[in-house]
C-alpha cells in the first residue's frame, strides 16, 4: 500500500515536471498574457456597434472609420457582467451608436481585430474601467495613451503626433 | 492547437482532479463524522484508508495551483477573491493536519467531532467557491 | 453556422437570460458544479482505485460500493443539474463548440459503460469481494479515462468559445 502510493506520487510528480518543462512559457487562457499583447496598446475611437453582455466575459464591438475611409469592427473584451455591475454599469450603459473611445491591448495575433479593454470613455467624459479585477493586464492607471497606436487618427491626432516628433 | 495552448487546460484539469481527490476524500470523512454516510467503517478506519489519497490530491492541487498562479502572479495577488481563497485554504489545511486528525480518533466527544466536520466542509467549500469567483469579481 | 431555432428559443427564455447576463447566478452555478465534481469525483476515484486494488484493498468492495454510492449519486445529480443550467444559458455558443460535443459524446459513453458493466460488475458488487475480476479492473480503467476526458473537454470549451464569441 505504502509503496504503491509513493509509486503513484512519483508518477504524478514526473508528469507535473514534464508539463512544467514543456510549459516554460505557459500560456494562460483568460489570463491576460496568453491572449493579448501588453506591448501593443491600441486606442479605438468609434461607435458602439454591439454590446454582448454575456458570461463569462462581455464584448463590445466598436466600429471605427479608418483613415482611408474604410470601416472595420473591433471586438473588445471586458470583464464579466458581475464585475461591471459592481462598478455601476449595465447593458444599457452601452447603447448602440454611442461615440466612444476605448483603450486596451491588441490580441497577440496582430491580424485579429480583437483587444482586451482597459477603459471606455463616453462623449460626456465619463470614464469606466472595463477590465476584470486582476486579469493580469497592465495597471489601468499606467495606460500610456501617447504610446498607443491610434487606429483612426483625426486631423487633431495627427497634429499632436507631429508635435511629439518635433 | 499547438502544444503550449494545451498546457493551461491540462494543468487546470489536473487541478480539478487533484481537488476532487483531496476535497472529495476529506468530505467522505466529514460525512462519516457527522454520522450521515460511510457507516460501514469507523471514522478512524476510513480516515486512515483515505489519508494517503487525500495527501496525493493535496500534492497535485498545490503543484498545479502555483503553476496557474505563476502565469499571472501580480494580478492574482491583487484579486480579492484569490486572497479570500488563499486565506480559507491556509485555514483548511491547518485544520486538516491538526484538529481533523484528532477528530477521527475513537473516544472524542461526538459534538467536537461534528463541529470539526462542519468547519472542514464549510472551509473547503469556500476554497472552491473563492476559486470560481476569481474571474467574476 | 446554422442554429436550430429551438436553441434560439432557449436563449430567449428568462432563465437563460438571467444566467447569461446576470451578475451572480453564473459563477454561483459554476461553483456548485465544481463542488459537485469534488463530491462525485472523490467517490468515483476511490471506487475505481479500489477495483484496481490501490486503496482499501483489505476491505470488501461491496461495503465500499454501498457506502459511497448515495454520495456519488447525489454528486452526479447536482453535476448534471448545474451543467444543464450552464448549457441552458448559452446553447448557441455550445452548439458551435467542438469540445462541448466531445464532452457530450464522452457523457454518452459513460451511459454505455454503466450498461455494459452492470451485469458483470456494478449490479452485483458482492461478486468482487472474493477477488476483483479482470472485467471489473477494465471497467475501472475505462471509467477513470472517460471522466478525466470529460473534465479536460469541459475545460477546453472555454477555449473554443473565446475565439468564436456569440454573434460573431
Amino acid at each position: 500500500m505504502r509503496t504503491t502510493f509513493w509509486k503513484i506520487a512519483l508518477g504524478v510528480a514526473v508528469v507535473v515536471i514534464a508539463v512544467l518543462i514543456d510549459g516554460a512559457g505557459v500560456k494562460a487562457h483568460h489570463a491576460f498574457g496568453s491572449e493579448f499583447d501588453a506591448n501593443a496598446p491600441v486606442l479605438l475611437k468609434g461607435k458602439i456597434a454591439k454590446i454582448e453582455w454575456v458570461n463569462p466575459h462581455t464584448w463590445i464591438h466598436v466600429e471605427i472609420k479608418k483613415d482611408d475611409g474604410s470601416k472595420e469592427t473591433w471586438m473588445v473584451e471586458g470583464g464579466s457582467p458581475n464585475t461591471l455591475l459592481r462598478r455601476g454599469a449595465n447593458k444599457s450603459t452601452f447603447p448602440e451608436g454611442t461615440d466612444v473611445v476605448v483603450d486596451g491591448y491588441q490580441a497577440r495575433d496582430h491580424s485579429e481585430k480583437r483587444a482586451n479593454a482597459r477603459n471606455v470613455t463616453f462623449p460626456d467624459g465619463r470614464k469606466l474601467f472595463l477590465g476584470m479585477t486582476g486579469t493580469g493586464a497592465p495597471d489601468p492607471e499606467k495606460f500610456d495613451a501617447d504610446k498607443a497606436k491610434t487606429l483612426n487618427q483625426t486631423e487633431k491626432d495627427k497634429e499632436k503626433e507631429q508635435e511629439k516628433k518635433q | 492547437m499547438n502544444s503550449s495552448e494545451w498546457v493551461f487546460p491540462i494543468v487546470q484539469s489536473l487541478h480539478f482532479i487533484g481537488f476532487a481527490l483531496s476535497i472529495g476524500t476529506i468530505a467522505m470523512v466529514d460525512l462519516r463524522l457527522l454520522g450521515v454516510g460511510m457507516l460501514r467503517q469507523s471514522a478512524a478506519d476510513l480516515a486512515a484508508d483515505l489519508e494517503p489519497w487525500t495527501r496525493l490530491g493535496i500534492v497535485i492541487m498545490l503543484t498545479t495551483g502555483p503553476l496557474m498562479f505563476s502565469t499571472d502572479a501580480v494580478a492574482y495577488h491583487f484579486n480579492p477573491s484569490f486572497q479570500f481563497k488563499m486565506t480559507c485554504l491556509a485555514l483548511a489545511l491547518l485544520l486538516h493536519f491538526t484538529v481533523h486528525r484528532r477528530a477521527v480518533r475513537p473516544g472524542i466527544s461526538p459534538l467536537a467531532a461534528k463541529g470539526a466536520a462542519v468547519i472542514s466542509l464549510v472551509l473547503w467549500s469556500l476554497v472552491v467557491a473563492g476559486g470560481r469567483m476569481i474571474a467574476f469579481i | 453556422m446554422t442554429n436550430p431555432s429551438v436553441l434560439e428559443w432557449i436563449e430567449s427564455t428568462r432563465l437563460s437570460i438571467a444566467i447569461r447576463e446576470g451578475g451572480l447566478p453564473y459563477p454561483i452555478i459554476g461553483g456548485i458544479h465544481l463542488l459537485s465534481i469534488a463530491l462525485f469525483g472523490g467517490a468515483l476515484l476511490i471506487t475505481d482505485l479500489r477495483l484496481l486494488g490501490l486503496v482499501m484493498a483489505q476491505r470488501r468492495f461491496s461495503d465500499l460500493w454501498y457506502q459511497f454510492r448515495p454520495w456519488k449519486r447525489l454528486g452526479f445529480v447536482t453535476i448534471t443539474a448545474t451543467g444543464l443550467l450552464l448549457a441552458w444559458a448559452e446553447p448557441v455558443r455550445l452548439y458551435g463548440s467542438p469540445s462541448f460535443w466531445v464532452k457530450m459524446s464522452l457523457f454518452a459513453l459513460v451511459g454505455v459503460h454503466a450498461r455494459v458493466f452492470r451485469a458483470g460488475v456494478y449490479g452485483h458488487p458482492e461478486k468482487q469481494d472474493a477477488g476483483i475480476s479482470s472485467q471489473a479492473k477494465l471497467a475501472a480503467v475505462l471509467s477513470l479515462v472517460l471522466w478525466a476526458g470529460m473534465v479536460l473537454a469541459g475545460r477546453l470549451i472555454a477555449y473554443d468559445a473565446s475565439f468564436e464569441p456569440t454573434g460573431n
